[in-house]
């Protein structure tokens, strides 16, 4: 029986060369073409298909922040233009990805290695997709969205849309405009990846947007309290209030 | 350096402070002291060329102590022990040469050995005026040096920053490009063929524009338009285009390589943003003192643009402020779903 394959590019030319280069292929069958990472999302949990062609850049949702909220990963191979940081990514794992424009035969020989993951799946190393995206997001520096999910749904939060992280265990808490939702993600990595010049840590347990604040009052010896326009009372630690006394 | 320093004027001038300084003390010489004229004359025109030429000693000495690290003890101690033998020098060397002279001159003698105290007072006088205006000197030319070598380093670091800003082709968009046109000749190579003209001839422009500061409007209209037609053919029915142009602008004078940027930025934040369709619009006309280029696009407000963003909006503002010295030529418009940028180029 033929694989399942989904490509996923938002240029029609890319979606063409992938499915023409693999016409009379009697390996993989083409079953859904999609042109942004929502449309994907939706036909990868429908189809679930066994492979999945994937363009990096993508409006919405990107290559990585769709593997990021899919519940099953099928195998994937990339696809990028030119994104030096996805390339890093990808080496850093040993991470076989097509380079655009590509060759008939080296479709043929991702293909190739592709079917053989799929078919011993239990004895071959799968590539480490958070690991991957973490480092992604390591090349890049800052992040500029927070993609989160709850059951089925999706939610892609523009990081000036947040009003405050808050960490709940192994998780933290991202409040925004588009509400509250739940990420599995440490404080470390939002200290670390969210803008430096709109973010800060106030407390060991919050990082707020500056933008947000609404007042500030001594609470005890070394702690104040910052209200937040949304209303919050957070607690910034004598640490927390030092730093932030630098940006007002 | 002695050349540098004694360009004509100064020689002049020079030369003329000691003729003034030796006439005042032939006047002195000749009416207070009743020396007669000729050994009046001969007496000043001796010390001061004496002078003079000790003053050259002099403007090495200033020179060679400006270029070592002292402190101020040895600097003083250096300037005196330069005194002492200038005023020494001076008036033995006067003395000598005074005395082979007018040796018959008794009175004479008596008067200039008698006047020593004097004269040594006077050669301190002239020695620490001589040291303070080469001081000066030194130190005018100095800082006329390093303005001058700093104009020169921002003259070329300006260029540099505007070649560069002005030659950059993104390679995600000449990757992309190359990969529409490797599909577009398994389905249609004569489009492809299209393609691979329209690409080289876009990229011709950016090479060749890089050494150049100005344009016309008419070819950077049409090197904008070059990169609009890839576009449309990398997300088809995606990019929707209208152009609205004033006929009698195009020969206006514009930067090279100043549209293309900020079309650029509206396809990125429209078309890479939203997944459906995406208008781009262009509008450009001109008055007699601006030509006004209005360029809009269409973006979706929940999707956070990816990396990247600004990037050609701060290039671009750049290079304005650095042709025109002016900020206010760029002005953004962002509405809730409608992102609008208004580029104004004064008639120079």
């Amino acid at each position: 029986m033929k694989l399942k394959a989904i490509i996923v590019d938002d240029e029609p030319l890319a979606r063409e060369i992938v499915s023409k280069f693999l016409i009379g292929n009697n390996k993989v069958e083409i079953v859904e073409e999609c042109g942004d990472g929502f449309q994907a999302l939706k036909a990868i949990r429908e189809l679930k298909p066994d492979l999945v062609f994937l363009d990096i850049q993508m409006p919405k949702l990107d290559g990585f922040e769709l593997l990021e909220v899919l519940e099953q990963r099928p195998e994937i191979i990339f696809a990028t233009a030119y994104d030096q940081f996805a390339i890093k990514a990808f080496e850093m794992n040993a991470v076989d990805y097509l380079l655009k424009p590509f060759s008939k035969e080296r479709l043929e020989a991702a293909l190739e290695k592709a079917v053989k993951r799929i078919e011993s799946k239990a004895e071959m190393p799968q590539p480490n997709i958070d690991r991957m995206r973490e480092q992604y997001d390591a090349a890049r520096g800052t992040i500029d969205r927070v993609v989160t999910r709850l059951g089925s749904k999706v939610t892609v939060i523009a990081v000036d849309k947040i009003w405050y992280v808050e960490s709940q265990d192994d998780y933290v808490m991202i409040y925004s405009e588009l509400g509250n939702h739940l990420k599995e993600k440490t404080m470390k990595y939002f200290e670390e990846h969210l803008p430096a010049d709109t973010f800060v840590r106030i407390h060991r347990s919050y990082i707020i947007n500056l933008s947000q604040i609404a007042a500030i009052e001594p609470y005890t010896k070394d702690t104040h309290i910052v209200t937040l326009k949304c209303g919050a009372k957070l607690r910034a630690s004598s640490e927390g209030y030092k730093k932030l006394r630098t940006y007002l | 350096m002695l050349s540098r320093l004694f360009t004509r004027n100064l020689w002049l001038s020079y030369i003329t402070i000691w003729i003034v300084i030796a006439a005042i003390q032939f006047v002195l010489l000749n009416r207070v002291y009743d020396i007669d004229l000729k050994m009046a004359a001969i007496d000043g025109v001796v010390s001061y060329t004496v002078f003079a030429i000790i003053g050259f000693g002099l403007w090495n000495m200033v020179r060679f102590s400006g270029k070592q690290k002292r402190n101020q003890l040895e600097m003083v101690s250096y300037y005196l022990a330069g005194m002492a033998f200038t005023v020494l020098f001076w008036l033995g060397a006067c003395y000598l040469i005074l005395n082979a002279i007018a040796g018959h001159n008794k009175p004479y003698i008596v008067f200039l050995t008698n006047s020593m105290t004097v004269r040594a007072l006077a050669g301190v006088f002239f020695y620490l005026l001589i040291i303070s205006v080469f001081y000066l000197l030194m130190n005018i030319r100095e800082l006329q040096d390093r303005v001058v070598r700093e104009t020169m380093l921002t003259e070329s670091l300006r260029e540099a920053e505007l070649n560069l800003l002005r030659s950059q082709i993104r390679p995600h968009f000449l990757f992309n490009s190359l990969n529409s046109v490797s599909a577009l000749t398994l389905t249609d190579p004569a489009k492809a063929r299209d393609m691979v003209i329209k690409l080289a001839e876009f990229m011709r422009y950016s090479l060749n524009v890089a050494g150049e500061a100005m344009s016309t409007l008419e070819q950077e209209l049409h090197h904008a338009g070059l990169y609009l037609d890839i576009e449309k053919v990398r997300f088809s029915d995606r990019l929707i285009l209208s152009k609205e142009i004033n006929d009698g602008c195009f020969e206006r004078k514009v930067p090279a390589m100043i549209l293309q940027p900020l079309l650029e930025n509206a396809v990125k934040h429209g078309v890479y943003t939203m997944p459906g369709q995406a208008n781009v619009n262009l509008k450009v006309h001109c008055d007699p003192a601006f030509l006004q280029v209005t360029i809009g696009n269409d973006f979706d407000p929940d999707a956070a643009p990816r990396k990247g963003t600004g990037t050609g909006l701060s290039n671009v503002q750049k290079r304005l402020a650095v042709l025109y010295h002016r900020s206010d030529l760029l002005q953004v418009n962002k509405k809730e779903r409608y992102f609008e940028v208004v580029l104004r180029i004064p008639v120079s």
